[in-house]
C-alpha cells in the first residue's frame, strides 16, 4: 500500500537517502544526497571479494546478495561522518527481476528501516534507469543545450542486457510505455553477436570497437515494426549468423584451393596441407578474415542504432518532449550517443558510464522524488518479479 | 525408459517415443509452441536445446500463449527468468522461462534457485538447459532446435518418463491424426 504523506511541505535539499539495488546479479548500495549528489555508488562485482569473503565468490546468486549486502552497505555508509544518523530514509529495488535476488534487497532494507524508524519506498528498477539522468549534474554528459534542468515531458529510452523500452515521462512518477523489445533486448543482441563473431565479452565495447573505421560494409535488416514503437533484435541476430556461416561455407571451399595453388608454386612442401575447416564449426567465426568481422559488427551496430534513433526521435517529435533521456548499458555506446545527438530535435542527455550499468545511486535518485510527493511504501510491499513501467 | 541414459546425451536419445517436426517459419514454430502449451499442467518441464536463432523463444511465446497468457514473452537471457501467468482456462498458473545463457559455471547454477521453479506449481520452460544437463530432474521433455536453412528448422521433441511420452503422443495424434 502506498501512503499519500499529509503535509505538503517538500523535503529539506540534503535529504540523504540510503538505497539497495539486487534485482539480478549486482549486489549495490549507494548513498545519495538532494536526489542528486551521489556520495557513495558501491556495487558488489567491484570489491575485493577475496579480501572479504577468503575465497571466490560467484556472481549469480541470491544467496550471494545476502552475503554481499552487509559489506556494501557499510561501505556506501561510510562516507557518512555519522553514520546511520545522517540517512533520513531508504530504498530499494522492489522489481523487475529475480524474485530470489529482489526479495533478499528490498527484505533487508525494509528491516533496516524498521530497526531504524526510517521511511522506506520501494522503487522499479526501469524507473531507476531513467533517474540516473538526474544525479549529479557535474558528472552528466549532455548533448544539446548544456546542463539546463530537466522539463516535462520527456521520452526515455531504456536499453540495457535484460530491458529495452520507450517511455514517454510526463512528471515524477508518471510514465506511459511506448514501446518495448518483443524478443531479444538490445545488450543481449550485442552480446550474442559479439559471441557469433568470435570477439571478446562484453560484446558491446567488442561490437563497438570492431566497427571502428570500418568501410565498405553491406546492409543488414532493420526491424521497422511499422506503427508500433516496438522493437525485435533477434531476427538481426539470426541474420548475422546466416551471414556467418555462409561465408565460412565458403571458406572452407576456397581453402583447400588455395592451398593445392601454394603447393603448385613452392614445389617441396614440408607437410600436407592442413585439412579444411568443417563448416560445422557454427556460432564461431574462427574462420572468417577480422575484415569481414568487422564489416559485420559495423552492419550490425548501425542497424541497432538506427532503428533505435529513429524510433527515439519519431515519439519525442510526436509527443512533444523538451529531451530525450538515454538510460541503461547500452547507453555507453558511442556510436548510439552520437547518432541520437546528430538526429534528436531537442537536447539528449545520458548518464556517465558507472551509473548506465545496475547500480543503487539510480535508485536513490528515484525514491528521492517519490519521497518528495509525500509517497512511501508500506511494510507489506512484496517483489514483484514482472513489474512494469507506467 | 531408459531416463539414465538419456541424462547425459541429449540433445538427442534414441526413442521411439520422440517427434521429429520441420517447420517452415517463425510463425508455424509458434502454432506448434501454442498447440504444446494447451496441453500442459501444473509441474511439467520442457528442456530448449539448440544454438543462436533457432527459435527457442518463439516456441516459448507460442506455448504461452497456448497456456492463454496475454503476456509478452522476451528472452530471458540477461534477466535469467522471466515469470508470466496463464489465462483461466489453465488455473492462471505462473509459467517461468528460464535462460541459462549466460551461466557456464555449476556453482552458479546451483545458486539461483532454478530448482524451485519445477518444484513449484508452474510450467517451467529453460532455455541453453545444455548448461545443467545432470542438474535437471530426468522426466522432462527435452526440445532440440536445429537450422536447416535460414527459413527452416527441425523441432526434435524427446520424452523423458511417462508423462512426457504420453504428452508427445498426445501431441502427435493432434498434428498427424
Amino acid at each position: 500500500m502506498i501512503q499519500e504523506r499529509s503535509d505538503s511541505q517538500t523535503i529539506p535539499a540534503d535529504f540523504t537517502i540510503l538505497a539497495l539495488e539486487t534485482s539480478c546479479d549486482e549486489t549495490a548500495a549507494a548513498v545519495v544526497r538532494g536526489g542528486r549528489t551521489v556520495l557513495s555508488n558501491i556495487v558488489a562485482s567491484q570489491l575485493d571479494e577475496h579480501r572479504r569473503y577468503g575465497g571466490v565468490v560467484p556472481e549469480v546468486a541470491s544467496r550471494q546478495h545476502m552475503l554481499s549486502l552487509v559489506p556494501v552497505v557499510r561501505e556506501a555508509l561510510a562516507v557518512l561522518p555519522g553514520g546511520w544518523n545522517d540517512v533520513h530514509a531508504i530504498a530499494a529495488t522492489s522489481g523487475p527481476g529475480l524474485s530470489g535476488a529482489l526479495l533478499t534487497g528490498l527484505n533487508a532494507a525494509k528491516a533496516m528501516a524498521f530497526q531504524r524508524g526510517l521511511p522506506f519506498v520501494g522503487v522499479n528498477h526501469l524507473e531507476a534507469h531513467i533517474y540516473a539522468n538526474w544525479l549529479d549534474s557535474s558528472a552528466q554528459h549532455a548533448v544539446g543545450s548544456g546542463q539546463a534542468p530537466l522539463t516535462f515531458p520527456l521520452v526515455a529510452l531504456v536499453v540495457s542486457g535484460g530491458h529495452t523500452l520507450l517511455a514517454l515521462v510526463r512528471n515524477h512518477g508518471d510514465y506511459q510505455l511506448l514501446g518495448q523489445t518483443r524478443d531479444d533486448a538490445v545488450g543481449e543482441a550485442f552480446d550474442k553477436v559479439a559471441r557469433i563473431l568470435g570477439l571478446g565479452y562484453p560484446g558491446g565495447p567488442a561490437i563497438q570497437q570492431a566497427a571502428e573505421g570500418v568501410q565498405g560494409a553491406g546492409v543488414l535488416p532493420r526491424a521497422w515494426l511499422r506503427d508500433s514503437y516496438d522493437f525485435s533484435f533477434s531476427g538481426l541476430k539470426t541474420a548475422v549468423l546466416h551471414k556467418v556461416q555462409e561465408r565460412q561455407e565458403l571458406e572452407a571451399k576456397v581453402a583447400p584451393k588455395r592451398a593445392a595453388n601454394e603447393r603448385e608454386r613452392r614445389p617441396p612442401p614440408a607437410a600436407p596441407p592442413a585439412a579444411p575447416q568443417p563448416p560445422a564449426a557454427k556460432a564461431q567465426a574462427s574462420s572468417v578474415t577480422p575484415q569481414f568481422v568487422g564489416q559485420m559488427a559495423y552492419a550490425f551496430q548501425e542497424s541497432v542504432v538506427d532503428v533505435l534513433v529513429t524510433k527515439t526521435v519519431d515519439a519525442a517529435q510526436k509527443f512533444g518532449a523538451n529531451a530525450i533521456l538515454l538510460a541503461g548499458g547500452v547507453a555507453a555506446n558511442t556510436r548510439l550517443r552520437a547518432e541520437l545527438a546528430r538526429r534528436a530535435t531537442v537536447p539528449v542527455r545520458f548518464p556517465p558510464i558507472s551509473l548506465c550499468t545496475d547500480n543503487a545511486a539510480m535508485v536513490a535518485a528515484a525514491a528521492f522524488y517519490r519521497f518528495d510527493a509525500g509517497v512511501q511504501s508500506g511494510w507489506e510491499l512484496d517483489v514483484n518479479p514482472a513489474l512494469k513501467l507506467g | 525408459m531408459s531416463d539414465a541414459m538419456s541424462r547425459s546425451s541429449f540433445p538427442v536419445a534414441q526413442t521411439p517415443h520422440m517427434l521429429d517436426f520441420i517447420s517452415h517459419s517463425v510463425a508455424q514454430t509458434e502454432r506448434i509452441g501454442q498447440r504444446l502449451g494447451s496441453m500442459l499442467g501444473p509441474g511439467d518441464l520442457l528442456l530448449l536445446l539448440g544454438p543462436f536463432g533457432v527459435g527457442k523463444t518463439h516456441l516459448v511465446k507460442g506455448v504461452a500463449s497456448g497456456l492463454g497468457s496475454t503476456d509478452l514473452v522476451t528472452s530471458p537471457s540477461f534477466v535469467l527468468v522471466n515469470e508470466y501467468r496463464a489465462g483461466p482456462d489453465h488455473g492462471n498458473l505462473p509459467i517461468y522461462h528460464a535462460d541459462l545463457y549466460r551461466l557456464d559455471e555449476r556453482a552458479e547454477i546451483s545458486g539461483i534457485g532454478l530448482e524451485e521453479l519445477w518444484s513449484g506449481q508452474g510450467v517451467c520452460l529453460i532455455e541453453w538447459a545444455e548448461r545443467a544437463a545432470d542438474m535437471l530432474p530426468t522426466d522432462h521433455l527435452a526440445i532440440s532446435l536445429q537450422h536447416l536453412s535460414d527459413t527452416k528448422r527441425v523441432l526434435r521433441f524427446v520424452p523423458h518418463g511417462e508423462r512426457y511420452q504420453q504428452l508427445v503422443a498426445q501431441l502427435k495424434q493432434g498434428m498427424f491424426g
